[in-house]
Order: structure tokens, then sequence, then C-alpha cells
């Protein structure tokens, strides 16, 4: 009876050491998350910079984009990183929040195609960042 | 000449309900992750269905039977209600997926807030089912689902190497958990139970006979195979477009962005269209399914041909099942998250939905001279087991791959 408290209370132990606590595995997933949005933006930032798309649609996507870059951002800075962790999680953040706030400049105006080109070359630089962070993890 | 038009006017209603947001997501997430190589998932998919759908057509034109009564007359009660509420469940969140879906398209169209699209998703569905007749639906949303067609055109447009297409063709099998995860979606998403309920309930709206059985194979294999073939141009415009960035797919407008990337305003507006009709489409089947599904288990009038003070608990079932699948969408959870729980567990209801059919199909008690021949035996049988070997790995995949992010 005693041996079988003390391996739950162990088994508790380790689990609650472990929650809340971002692994690299874990960070790995937002990483391709980050990269796979900001890829697409930078597709869809290209196509607008050369007038092939609609207005309604780079304002829709682009805020699709955005909001999940967003949100892996609030989720990272939220989250307690694992030891040595920390600095690459910061990086990520780097990468969402600069693929965010390209997507915004292009959600805000999507006929400007000299803006569109600058927002696209932020998007492969943040897509660029996201992809060496991949490839450490 | 007036034979072909009829056929032709079923092969385009059957595209329809073939691509929906199922298809859009997990071909595309195919073609972006494993380029051509999932192809051959494709073709067992549309086989399948195809297979299934005609022996659904057949029995009911014979018989008289749609599925859910065949299902509750051989397998009996509880049996025929674990899979009433199998597929229920499953049909509840798929329809739910689909009004999202059909919502988060209209909004790449007219950037309006997404919200109140989902509003008015619901009354445009609830007005349209309630006032036009079955064959109107089919043929609005079947024609207007042509517009996927678009990607067949960008898939030429962009040159792919055949060589590597004809590869994709192959059946081969990977050592990795997200490939297997993919087959199992890709497939899945081509067999959901939907389709076999509405097309056999549909046999009886259109008060099929034994005149109608060419008719009914020309859909099942004319219609679903250029279903396939517009999945096959998803995945392959997919891959071209995402070769070598390791994009994951989490979007409908990644979908619409392939195609406006490779042919510009044009082909991005018609894909809107076409992915509009044919989800559109899809939600409509769904929800007469689960109307369809329940009112056939509990022995209710039912059919839409049928005026709604006839057959008022039939109307009332779908009108609930399009609330509560409004309720669903309206907590926010995202229809693309949706769509891949919703194929993931229909497999799962697949085994208890197919068996019956194919025990029925080949009974010649119920089905005389038109019982299965050796041919359609066989492939019932082999898509039996294909079956029950992806529901069994469904969810140990959904799980390893969490979700195949």
């Amino acid at each position: 009876m005693h041996r079988k408290f003390s391996l739950v209370a162990v088994l508790a132990t380790f689990l609650l050491a472990g929650c809340g606590s971002l692994e690299s595995n874990e960070l790995k997933d937002s990483v391709g998350t980050i990269h796979s949005a900001v890829q697409e933006g930078a597709i869809l930032a290209g196509d607008a910079a050369k007038g092939r798309t609609t207005t309604n649609f780079v304002r829709a996507y682009a805020g699709q984009l955005s909001s999940a870059l967003q949100h892996e951002t609030e989720k990272l800075s939220d989250a307690t990183p694992a030891q040595g962790v920390a600095p690459k999680v910061q990086r990520a953040i780097k990468a969402a929040s600069d693929g965010s706030s390209a997507l915004d400049d292009l959600r805000a105006s999507p006929n400007d195609r000299a803006k569109a080109a600058v927002a696209r070359k932020q998007l492969l630089a943040a897509a660029k960042k996201s992809d060496d962070l991949d490839q450490e993890l | 000449m007036k034979k072909v038009f009829q056929i032709a006017l079923g092969v385009i209603a059957a595209i329809g309900g073939f691509v929906d947001i199922g298809e859009l997501v997990f071909n595309v997430q195919a073609g972006a992750q494993f380029g051509y190589l999932l192809l051959w998932c494709v073709v067992v998919g549309v086989i399948g269905i195809g297979v299934y759908a005609e022996m659904c057509g057949r029995v009911a034109a014979i018989a008289g039977r749609p599925v859910f009564d065949v299902v509750r007359t051989r397998m009996g009660f509880g049996t025929a209600l674990v899979t009433l509420i199998a597929s229920q469940v499953v049909n509840l969140m798929t329809l739910a997926a689909e009004v999202g879906g059909v919502a988060l398209i209209l909004q790449l169209l007219l950037n309006v807030d997404y919200a109140l699209l989902v509003v008015l998703a619901f009354m445009v569905f609830l007005l349209m089912m309630w006032f036009v007749p079955f064959g109107g639906l089919e043929r609005i949303f079947g024609y207007g689902g042509l517009g996927l067609l678009v990607f067949v055109v960008a898939a030429l447009h962009l040159h792919p190497n055949w060589d590597d297409v004809a590869y994709g063709f192959v059946p081969h099998w990977r050592n990795s958990a997200l490939y297997a995860y993919f087959i199992v979606g890709v497939i899945g998403a081509a067999l959901v139970p939907y389709e076999v309920y509405f097309f056999s309930s549909g046999a009886i709206e259109e008060k099929w006979t034994k005149k109608d059985l060419g008719l009914n194979r020309a859909n099942a294999i004319l219609g679903f195979g250029l279903g396939g073939l517009l999945s096959v141009a998803l995945i392959m415009t997919s891959a071209q477009v995402f070769r070598g960035l390791n994009v994951e797919p989490k979007f409908l407008g990644t979908a619409a962005m392939t195609a406006e990337h490779t042919l510009g305003q044009t082909g991005l507006l018609i894909a809107l269209a076409g992915m509009f009709f044919a989800v559109g489409g899809a939600a409509v089947e769904v929800c007469l399914s689960g109307g369809y599904s329940l009112a056939q288990f509990l022995g209710w009038e039912w059919g839409k041909y049928r005026r709604p003070r006839e057959a008022p608990r039939f109307y009332f079932a779908w009108i609930v099942f399009l609330g509560l699948a409004f309720v669903v969408v309206a907590t926010g959870i995202d229809p693309v998250d949706l769509t891949e729980y919703a194929v993931v567990f229909s497999v799962l209801a697949l085994p208890l939905t197919y068996l019956p059919i194919l025990l029925v199909a080949r009974d010649r008690t119920f089905m005389g001279d038109h019982a299965n021949g050796k041919i359609g035996g066989f492939l019932g049988w082999l898509y039996l087991v294909i079956i029950f070997v992806i529901a069994v790995a469904a969810i140990p995949l959904l799980l390893a791959t969490n979700g195949g992010g």
C-alpha cells in the first residue's frame, strides 16, 4: 500500500514538474505553425505586389494569418520554457510578431503594390528565421 | 438524348457533395506536405465511395429501402441505434464544419465579420432548404461546384512533371506516422458516411426504379470520378505551389490562394465561388442526411418531396440539426480543426454503415437478379477490409501526430 502511494506521489511530482514547461518538441510544433503562416503570407503579399488578387481576399486572409501568428505569440509568451529553451522561444516570438506586423501592414493597404512588396520581404525574412530555428530544434 | 441529359445532370449534381470541406482541407494539406505521393489515396477513396454509392442506389431502386432502413432491418435495433448515434454525432460535427466553412469562404470573398456571416449562412441554408425542392438544391450546388474545375486548369497551367504525378498514383508506404495519418484522412474524407445516406435517400426522393439502374451506375462512377479528378487537381496544385516551402496549411484560404497564385484574380474568384457552392452543397446534404437517418430509423414519414405538413417530424429533425450545428459554430470553434476531427471520427462509424449495405446488396431475397455480382461482391468485401483497417488506425494516428500537426 505504502509502495503504491509512493509510486503515485513520484508520478504526480513528475507530471506537475512537467506541467506548464515548454519543451523543445512543443516549441518545434509552434515554430512549424509560425513558419507555415509567414510563408503563406509571403505568397499572398507577392501576389498582391503583382496585382493578381482582390482587396477583400488580401484583407480577410492576411487577417486570419495574422491572428494565427498572434495566437502563437501569446501562447509562447505565456509558457514557462524548459531549461535551455528560453532563447529559442524568444526567437520564435520575434519571428511570429515580425510576420504578424507585416501582415497587418498588408491588410491596411492591400492595393499598394510597393507596400505589398515590402511586406513580402519582411515575411520572407521571418520565414527564414523560423526555418533556421526549426533546423536547430 | 433525354437519358443522356438526365445522366449529365446527375453527374454534375454528384459533384456537389463529393468535394466538401474535408476534401479541401486534407487534399491541400496532403499536397503541401507530401507532394504527389498521396494521389493514390484519392483513387482508393473514389472507387470505394463509387462502389458503395452504387450499391445504395441499387438497393433503393430495387428494394425501395434507404440506408438506415436497411441498417435497422439487417443489424437489429441495438446495433442500428449505435450506428445512428455514431453517425449523427459525426454528421453534426461535419455540418458545423461545413456551415463554418461557408462563412469562412464568404469572408474571403466579402471581408465581412465572420460571426455575422455564420448567422447569414444559417439563415440562407434554412430558407433554401425549406423553399427549394430537392432537385433544385442538387442542381444549384452541383452546377456552382463546377467552379472547382479551375483547380484542374491551375494544375495543368503549372506544367507538372508527369513522371512524378504517375509515380504518385502507385500505392507505396513510408515509415512515417504523419504519412499514415494522411492516408487515413484522404481516404476517409472520400468515404464519409453522409454521402451514402444522401445518395440512397436521394434515389427514393427521385422515385428511382429498376429503369434507373443505368443512371445510378453513371452517377456513382462518373459523378464521384469527376469529384476524384477535382481532388487530384487540389493535391497537384498544392504540391506545385508549396513545393519545398514546408507549409502546413490550416486555412481554407490556402486552397483559394493556390488558384490565385497560378491564375490571378479571375482564378481566385472562380475558386472561391466553386468552394462556396461545393461546401454549401455538402452542408445541405449533411443536414438532410441527419433528418433522413433519424426519420428512417424511427419509421417517420420523410422526404423533401413531401410538404412539411405531410412529414412534420422529418422537417423538424433537419431544422434542429441545422440549429445545433449553428450553435457549435457560434462557440467560435475553428471549422478547419473541426473538419479534421469530423473526418477522423467518421472513419470509426464507417464499418457500421457500410457492412449492412453490403449484406443487403448481395441478398437475393431483397434484390432478386440485381444482387451483387462477382466483381461488385469482391470490391464490396475488399473495401470493407480497407475500412476496418483505417477505422482501427484512425485514433492512434490522430494522437500520434497531434492531429496532423
